[in-house]
Parts: C-alpha cells; sequence; structure tokens
C-alpha cells in the first residue's frame, strides 16, 4: 500500500534536563523566542536522532529484509576515526551485498537498504553527488508554556586523573555545572508528502516504523543532560488526495492550564499531573474535514488527561 | 546581503586617495604582527643580465634588548607578502602577484640542496606566479634552477644554525613590476627595494601601481578557481562584464571552499559563480572591504564573554564560572551608507576606523561601550547610514564560522544616545546608587557595557535577542530582571552576604535607571518603573510619618514599605533579644521568603512581640504599620502576593536594606552599627 499525504502532530514531555543542548553555548535551553514569551525549542534534527537511533538498535542487521538501515550514523573505523558519508555508503552496500550495484547506481542502493533515506530524504556529497527530499519533514518543537531553565552544579567523586606514586596527581573530584529544564512539554508538527514518498520508495511499513520510532525512540533515549524524555500524544492524519492537507495542526492543540494561567498563578508546571491537553478544536475541524480524511489516528500515554473525546481515534501504545 | 556590505564599505576605500604603500599595507600582510620575523632574514635574487647576484637584508632591527624585532615601516611595502591563512603554509597557497615568497625553516635549509629547492619549493611557486604563467613549463623550470644554484652558491651568507623564517624575492627584470633605475631617480610609485649589485649606480625598485594591478588580478584569478563565466551579469553592478567570477576570497574565508553548505549540491568545485558572479570593479571593492573588516573585527574580551554567558539567577554559579570556558567570540562594526553618496567623506570616516583611539570624541561611537568590542571607534555618522553588528564565533582559517547575531539597521543617532545614557550611569549616577547602600563608590563592570547590563538583566538565553531589540527601540520586558534579583537576593540572604545583596541591588537599580532613561529618551514613553529617586521620596515621608494610604496602591510599594518597616522593627528586637528578627522568626530555618511569609510571620507579630519585649519603636512606626496590615490584605484579595511575589520581594529587600535609622531618633530602637551585618 502506498503511503498517503499526512500530518503529524507529536506531544512529548521531559523532565530534569534539556534535550536539545545549544552545541555552540551549552549554557541554557534554545531561545527562539523573545523573553517576554519565554518558551524554549528543540530542533527536527533531535527527533529525527531519536528515531534513527531507535530503528538502528530495533534492527541492527538491517531488517529481515535488509531494508531498515539508517544512513546517517555515527560510526567508526578499526582506528577509531569516524567514517565519512562515502565510507558508510560503502559499509552498507557492503552489508546487502549490492557493492558492486553500488559502483554504478549508489541512489538506488541507498534507497532499498536504508529507512532513513527513504523516509528523511538525503544529501549524498560524494561523487556521484544526488539529493533526494524526504517525504517526512518535521517542524521544530516547541514547548507549549514558558520555561525557565535552571543552573545547577554537582560534584563528581572520582578525580579526572589517578595519583601517581610520587603522590601527585588530582586529589580531589571534578566539579560538573548543568542546565536543567525542571519540566517542559513540547509540541512538533510533521507532514508527509505522498508525492515525494512515491520518488523516495517509502513504504506503508516505513511509515509505520516512523511512528513506532517517534513514540520508542522518545523513550529509548537515555542521557543524563536529556533528562527522562516521555512521549505524551501522537497524531497521525491521512487524506485521500495526495495534494491536500489541513495544515497547522499544531495550533489546534492546548496545553490546560494555558500560559497566561500560570503567570497568574506564579509557578510553572512540574509534572504531567498538573496540566491536559486540549483536543477539542483539533477534533472538530478533523469533523468538518471528514471528507478529505483517510484516516485518523491518536496515540495517548495513559497519564495524559485529555480533553475531547478522541475514542474512534485512539490506537494501543507499541 | 552581507557581500554587498563588503563591497559597499570596500568601493570608497579602493576609490579613495589612500597613497600606493597605505594600499598595500591594507592588502597584503606587510605589516601583520604574525609576518614581522620574516623581514629578519630578505634574500633578494637579483638577475642581471649577464651575472646573478644574491642580496642578504634585514628589513628592520632589534629593540636593545635583542629579544623583539621592530620591522622597518617604510621599507616592508617593497616585499608584499600575503600570509596563509588556513591549509599547509609550506606548500604554495594561491596566486602570486609577483616572486615574492614567504619561506619557512624547511624552505631556507633545503637552498643548500639546488635541485631539490628547484623542483619542490620554487617551481611550484614561479607556476603560480602572475608574471611568469605565460612562459613555457621548460622555461619555469630553467628559471628556477637557476635563481636555486645562485642560493645554493650564497647560502653561508644566511644561514644560520638556529631557527630562521625569511622572504625570498626574486628581481627579474623581465616582470613588469619591477624597475631598474638611477639611484635617487624614482617616481612616486616606485618603492625602493636595494642598490642594484649587477648595474652599478642604479637600485631596483617595484612599481606600486603595476603590484596592485597584478595583485587584483591574482585574487581574482584565485576566485576564478571556484568558478568563472564570459559575458555574464554580475550580480552586484546588475551589468553585463566580460569576466565575472566567484566571490571567494582566500584571505577572508566567509566563504572557504571546504564549506560546502551554502552551495547547491549539484554544483561541482568550480560552480560557486552559479550563486554569486562578481565583475572585476566589485571584486576589487570586494577586496578592500573585506580586508578592512578584517583589519577592524576585535575578539570580545573573556570577562566580557563570562557577564554575557554566564549564569545570571545564581550568585554562587557566576562566581565559579571560569572566564576561559566561554567559545571566543568575534565582533565587526559595519558602516553602510543609505544611498551611495559621498564617496571622499565615507572613505575619511572609515580611515578614521582604522587609526583605534587616536581621536576620541564624545561624539564618537564608542563599540566598547555599545557592543563590547574593544578599542573599536565608529565615527560620528548621519542617519543617512545604517550600522550593522556582525558576531561570529569560531576559526575563519579553517572555514569554521557561526555567526551569533547580526544585528542590521541600526540608526547612528539612536546609538549615540544609547551611548549617552551609559555614560551618563557610568560616571554619574552609579556612585550616587552605591551612596545610598552605604557602599564604596568603585567602578562596576557589568553596567558599562551594553552586552553585558542586558546579559545581566535577561539572561544568556536571550543576550542577542535583546540586544537587537535596544538597538531598535523595542520596549523591554522587565520579568526576567525581578525573577533572577529575587533569586540572587533569596540565595544571599540565606548566607547572611547582606554586602552582595546590597551589590545585586546596585546592579538592579542602575538597570531600572537605565531602562527609564532608554523608555523616556529613545522610546518616548514615560513612567512605568520606579528608580531609587522615586524611592527617596517614600523613603523621607516614611521616616516622617507621613504616608497615606495612597501610596500603598501598589505592590511594589507595599514591598518597599514593608521592608523598612522590618529593619526599623529588627534594630529594635536585636537590641532587646541579641537575635537578629527575619532570621529568627520569619525566615525560619533558611527557608524560600515570601510575600505571605513576610505579612503573616513578621509584620502580623510586631505589635505582638512589640508588647511582649516592651520595644521601644519610634512614632513613625506605629503610624506605617496599620497601613501596612490593610496593604496585605487588599494584596491578598486580588492574588498579586502570589503572581507578583518577584516585584514584591525585590522591592522588600531594598527597603531592608535602604533603611537608615534617623540621626535625631532618640528612641532605644539599637544603632545601624550593632546590628550584626547590617553594615558590612
Amino acid at each position: 500500500m502506498k503511503v498517503n499525504n499526512g500530518e503529524l502532530v507529536f506531544i512529548k514531555a521531559v523532565k530534569d534536563g534539556i534535550p536539545n543542548r545549544d552545541p555552540l553555548n551549552d549554557s541554557d535551553a534554545r531561545r527562539l523566542f523573545s523573553e517576554e514569551d519565554g518558551r524554549i525549542s528543540l530542533s527536527d534534527v533531535s527527533i529525527k536522532r531519536d528515531v534513527r537511533d531507535f530503528v538502528m538498535e530495533l534492527y541492527p542487521e538491517g531488517g529481515p529484509e535488509q531494508s531498515k538501515f539508517i544512513f546517517v550514523q555515527e560510526k567508526k573505523n578499526e582506528a577509531g576515526k569516524l567514517l565519512g558519508r562515502g565510507s558508510l555508503a560503502q559499509f552498507i552496500a557492503k552489508q546487502t551485498g549490492k557493492e558492486k550495484e553500488s559502483k554504478t547506481n549508489m541512489k538506488d542502493v541507498l534507497l532499498e537498504t536504508c529507512f532513513d533515506v527513504r523516509t528523511f530524504g538525503i544529501v549524498y556529497s560524494v561523487k556521484p553527488k544526488f539529493n533526494l527530499t524526504g517525504p517526512v519533514q518535521f517542524g521544530w518543537a516547541h514547548s507549549m508554556h514558558p520555561v525557565d531553565s535552571q543552573y545547577v552544579q554537582g560534584t563528581v567523586v572520582m578525580p579526572s586523573a589517578d595519583t601517581t606514586e610520587e603522590g601527585e596527581g588530582k586529589t580531589q573530584g571534578t566539579i560538573w555545572t548543568s542546565y536543567i529544564v525542571p519540566f517542559a512539554v513540547f509540541i512538533m508538527p510533521g507532514v508527509i508528502n505522498a508525492k515525494n514518498a512515491e520518488h523516495s520508495m517509502m513504504s506503508e511499513s516505513d511509515q509505520e516504523l516512523l511512528l513506532q520510532g517517534l513514540w520508542q525512540g522518545t523513550q529509548h533515549r537515555q542521557a543524563r543532560g536529556r533528562g527522562q524524555q516521555q512521549p505524551l500524544s501522537l497524531v497521525h492524519v491521512e487524506y485521500k488526495d495526495p495534494f491536500y492537507r489541513i495544515g497547522y495542526l499544531e495550533d489546534l492543540v492546548f496545553l490546560e492550564p494555558d500560559a497566561e494561567e500560570w503567570k497568574a498563578t506564579g509557578k510553572q508546571p512540574t509534572s504531567v499531573n498538573e496540566i491536559k491537553i486540549n483536543f477539542e478544536r483539533l477534533l472538530s475541524v478533523l469533523s468538518n474535514q471528514r471528507d478529505k480524511i483517510a484516516r485518523c489516528r491518536i496515540w495517548c500515554h495513559p497519564s495524559l488527561v485529555i480533553r475531547g473525546d478522541i475514542s474512534q481515534y485512539q490506537q494501543p501504545l507499541w | 546581503m552581507l557581500a554587498e556590505s563588503v563591497i559597499r564599505i570596500g568601493r570608497p576605500i579602493m576609490q579613495s586617495d589612500l597613497s600606493l604603500e597605505e594600499r598595500i599595507r591594507l592588502l597584503t600582510d606587510v605589516s601583520s604582527i604574525s609576518c614581522k620575523n620574516y623581514f629578519q632574514n630578505v634574500i633578494v635574487a637579483e638577475l642581471g643580465k649577464d651575472t646573478d647576484t644574491v642580496h642578504y637584508l634585514t628589513i628592520g632591527m632589534f629593540d636593545g634588548d635583542q629579544k623583539s624585532f621592530q620591522v622597518d615601516a617604510r621599507r616592508n611595502v617593497s616585499f608584499p607578502i600575503t600570509f596563509p591563512n588556513g591549509g599547509n603554509p609550506l606548500v604554495p597557497q594561491g596566486v602570486y602577484a609577483l616572486p615574492c615568497y614567504l619561506m619557512w625553516e624547511p624552505h631556507l635549509k633545503k637552498m643548500m640542496n639546488a635541485e631539490a629547492f628547484a623542483q619542490e619549493i620554487l617551481l611550484p611557486r614561479l607556476n603560480s606566479t602572475i608574471g611568469y604563467r605565460e612562459l613555457m613549463q621548460e622555461e619555469r623550470e630553467k628559471l628556477a634552477l637557476r635563481i636555486s644554484n645562485l642560493l645554493a652558491e650564497n647560502t653561508q651568507r644566511f644561514l644560520r644554525e638556529e631557527k630562521q623564517l625569511g622572504i625570498l624575492l626574486v628581481f627579474d627584470s623581465r616582470l613588469a613590476v619591477y624597475k631598474i633605475k638611477e639611484q635617487l631617480a624614482s617616481e612616486p610609485s616606485d618603492l625602493w627595494i636595494a642598490d642594484s649589485l649587477c648595474i652599478s649606480d642604479s637600485a631596483l625598485y617595484l612599481d606600486g601601481e603595476e603590484f596592485l594591478n597584478q595583485f587584483i588580478t591574482a585574487k581574482m584569478d584565485e576566485a576564478a578557481s571556484l568558478g568563472k563565466a564570459q559575458n555574464a551579469v554580475s550580480t552586484f553592478s546588475n551589468q553585463v562584464s566580460t569576466e565575472v567570477v566567484s566571490i571567494y576570497n582566500k584571505s577572508w574565508l566567509w566563504l572557504s571552499p571546504t564549506w560546502e553548505m551554502p552551495c547547491s549540491n549539484d554544483w561541482g568545485k568550480t560552480d560557486w559563480i552559479k550563486g554569486i558572479k562578481v565583475d572585476a570593479e566589485n571584486y576589487a571593492a570586494f577586496l578592500y572591504g573585506s580586508q578592512f573588516l578584517k583589519e577592524i573585527q576585535v575578539p570580545l574580551s573573556n570577562s566580557l564573554l563570562k557577564e554575557m554567558f554566564a549564569p545570571i539567577m545564581s550568585v554562587e554559579a557566576k562566581k565559579h564560572m571560569k572566564t576561559t570556558s566561554f567559545q571566543p567570540i568575534y565582533g565587526i562594526p559595519l558602516v553602510v551608507p543609505l544611498l551611495d553618496g559621498d564617496s571622499k567623506q565615507n572613505f575619511k570616516k572609515y580611515r578614521h576606523m582604522l587609526k583605534n583611539q587616536q581621536h576620541l570624541s564624545q561624539t564618537d561611537l564608542h563599540m566598547e561601550v555599545l557592543a563590547g568590542m574593544k578599542g573599536s571607534i565608529i565615527p560620528q555618522f548621519s542617519d543617512e547610514h545604517r550600522l550593522t553588528i556582525l558576531y561570529y564565533s569560531g576559526d575563519l582559517s579553517r572555514g569554521d564560522m557561526h555567526i551569533r547575531a547580526i544585528i542590521e539597521d541600526i540608526v547612528p543617532s539612536i546609538a549615540s544616545k544609547i551611548q549617552s545614557i551609559l555614560w551618563k550611569i557610568k560616571n554619574y549616577e552609579c556612585g550616587s546608587i552605591q551612596d545610598e547602600f552605604g557602599v564604596q563608590r568603585q567602578p562596576l563592570y557589568k553596567t558599562e557595557t551594553l552586552p553585558s547590563l542586558l546579559a545581566n538583566a535577561f539572561g544568556p538565553g536571550y543576550v542577542w535577542n535583546v540586544l537587537q531589540k535596544v538597538f531598535h527601540r523595542q520596549s523591554l520586558e522587565m520579568k526576567h530582571l525581578f525573577q533572577a534579583t529575587e533569586k540572587k537576593l533569596n540565595e544571599l540572604v540565606n548566607k547572611e552576604d547582606y554586602w552582595g545583596m546590597k551589590q545585586e541591588l546596585i546592579f538592579f537599580y542602575v538597570f531600572m535607571l537605565f531602562y527609564k532613561l532608554y523608555n523616556e529618551q529613545i522610546r518616548n514613553v514615560k513612567g512605568g518603573v520606579k528608580d531609587l529617586a522615586d524611592w527617596k521620596k517614600i523613603i523621607e515621608q516614611y521616616y516622617s510619618g507621613e504616608l497615606k494610604d495612597e501610596d500603598f496602591n501598589s505592590l511594589e510599594n507595599l514591598g518597599f514599605i514593608s521592608g523598612m518597616l522590618l529593619k526599623q522593627f529588627s534594630h529594635s528586637y536585636y537590641m532587646k533579644t541579641n537575635k537578629d528578627f527575619v532570621k529568627q522568626r520569619v525566615m525560619k530555618f533558611g527557608s524560600k521568603l515570601t510575600p505571605v511569609m513576610i505579612w503573616q510571620q513578621g509584620v502580623l507579630r510586631c505589635q505582638e512581640l512589640a508588647d511582649q519585649w516592651d520595644l521601644k519603636l519610634g512614632v513613625n512606626f506605629w503610624g506605617v504599620l496599620p497601613l501596612v496590615l490593610l496593604g496585605f490584605l487588599s494584596a491578598n484579595e486580588k492574588k498579586t502576593l502570589v503572581s507578583e511575589k518577584n516585584v514584591f520581594m525585590t522591592a522588600f529587600w531594598s527597603g531592608y536594606l535602604l533603611y537608615r535609622k534617623p540621626k535625631n531618633d532618640n528612641d532605644s530602637d539599637g544603632t545601624e552599627e550593632s546590628i550584626k551585618g547590617g553594615s558590612n
């Protein structure tokens, strides 16, 4: 079955960490909005990374048909050096026994074997160069409420170097410093372009793996600085028309209490128990656009309180 | 587009009456500090008609201690060298306008072996030199060997055992850039190299005019290595030019060939021309402009980076942050005319910018104050210009560039007004605010430049955002400042660091004053915030017992007055009990103090404790107490005690720390000095 034109809304929460640090500063959370707005943001790249890492863990050998390899990955050679794009492609071609074919047509080899190439697209800058726009494009994920990041310090009991026999060396542990966000809820939009999916040969099974990857990949991400991440809700709307889209679905979903209410009480949410997600407006739009919609599915974490009846769309979790 | 701005800056410099020497100095690296030691060993291979000779020169002299070499600034322009920007310096890089090459230690040592020097070092350089590119390959090989043999014969004159750096200039009279003339018969464009050793009573000269032409040609050739086209429309002149090239400039790697990001994936290495096409004239202006920007770019100091990017919510965290833990950031100020008008006038200003701090004047824009760029001055410009401030980090020489912020369209007169406000604060107001808090007057670094002032108020996440807002006259939200100040005050009071609290409040009131003046003078908005001068009136009224109901209409006032009230009460309480009232009775176990705690555990209990301990409190106290209690009731009804707690607490600690026992007060409520921590 081919992939329909579709839209995604993904809501996730993070506790005690900053899920996407600023690589230039490593100081404060990424601030795309002004200080009176106060929201923080995550790049689409970090979310794609979660999906890719999950698929790599799930199918280390490329899956039953050897079609779920991941092209964009951090892989080192025996000397401990990171593999470049060309070497990574060669590595995958070798794994799938397509070395000969790869010499004349690397594009087809990567499209056949790599999930992320078919799903997110590729810029292959090794000669002969090619590029392909991916059918799945995520937007930035923005927090649904103003967030204050906190600066924390701690100590590591282990010194960074051993003490030598002469007694030289570090005698004290090192101090670590970090910014954390106590709690934040992020919402991210995404689109699936049916025509691009045809060009990239993205299959329905790729689409299902993407949705699973968004959910389980987020849960799978474990790194102290990034905090505890939890997917809360995922909405996938598929359209009958390959050129139709409602658009900006993320603006139809609201957090309760809203930012103004939090400001009035001088607090910020600290856990999922303190918030609700209001889907009423989205559900009403979906109902109005019923004729255009092929299928709508919604996944929700059991601890999330929802406003609006999503029962007809609700799916069991992975 | 940045490139267009660079060209518009470069054009007046290119068209100016800048002397030949100054042009060479600007375009090449003869005056670069990293090149000075090369001038210690200058080898000129003079190729004559019959005989060849070698000159060994030292262009400059050592200081008395023999440690520091000073290049002769009059003569160095005769040896126009370019220092490689990245890559391996030992291999030839780019296109040479004339045979004048930098020599490193391995190059000089190899001169002993003529054949190897000719093949490995000299020939590749001659191949990339403008004047020799017309020659046949065999001719160049012959020439390389001829020069190498000559050098090998003379190595004993200049080679030493210790490490040496040098310059090799091949004086070949066939090249258009050189002239042989009678001694002292030079014209203004002739730059003396040395007296000829082959022809008596003659001297060797570099034709400066011709050199500049060849230099531009050489740089155009470098740019053409990433693409060129014939009879195409230039992106900048919008006219058809016989030849256009890419905008690549090897000495200023903002567009590095190793950085493929801005290029289409379909382009080859030499297809950059598909993006931007530059004609010869605009390319020359680009070259002047980019060299000029290279000259005026300034790294932001480490201490400023700490002020800009250290955490602001915690005093302790900021204190422990090292100044070296921040990535270097560079700043470049660009002044671009709105219309290409008086080129001469623009040039004068740019020239003034190059001569940093020679004539400091109040009307100049001091980029250190406005943008944190030390020693960078922009002379007064009319509002027919716009200022752009560019911040970047990374290593340009490796094409590793991250633009942090581009703040465009700054009106010079607005920047000037902001500068005046900052000066007024630094020179007059800051000291008087310190006086009010009883702290010794001293410079307050974090309030002296705009980036550090804003960063300390809004936090590292908003540095660029707020800087942009201020330069564009937009409104500022004060929420963050109150929030940060309250947090820091709470941290400090738990440690009983009253001096630290005063420092935080001094910064707070300096910022309040900046905010007030910024609103009044730049945004034409009056009122809205209270600076320290406004509180003085309230303090007077408090002492004299003249406070009225309407003085409690804002939560900020209520906080300030209750701060004064509790301090006055504390004095009397301390005299009787030898204990700190706020610490023992209100805060309890070092908790986080809130407006509700101040109300319920502090102000509400004053009457009861005063009776219990028979405290002697001033008459004014008993006049204010009921008004404060009513104020709390009203605020509690409006629920502002919670929602505006940051504002309340900041005002509370201000009142608490600004309270002074009036000198003529004879009540026995203790003395300032006797209160623990009260005046430290």
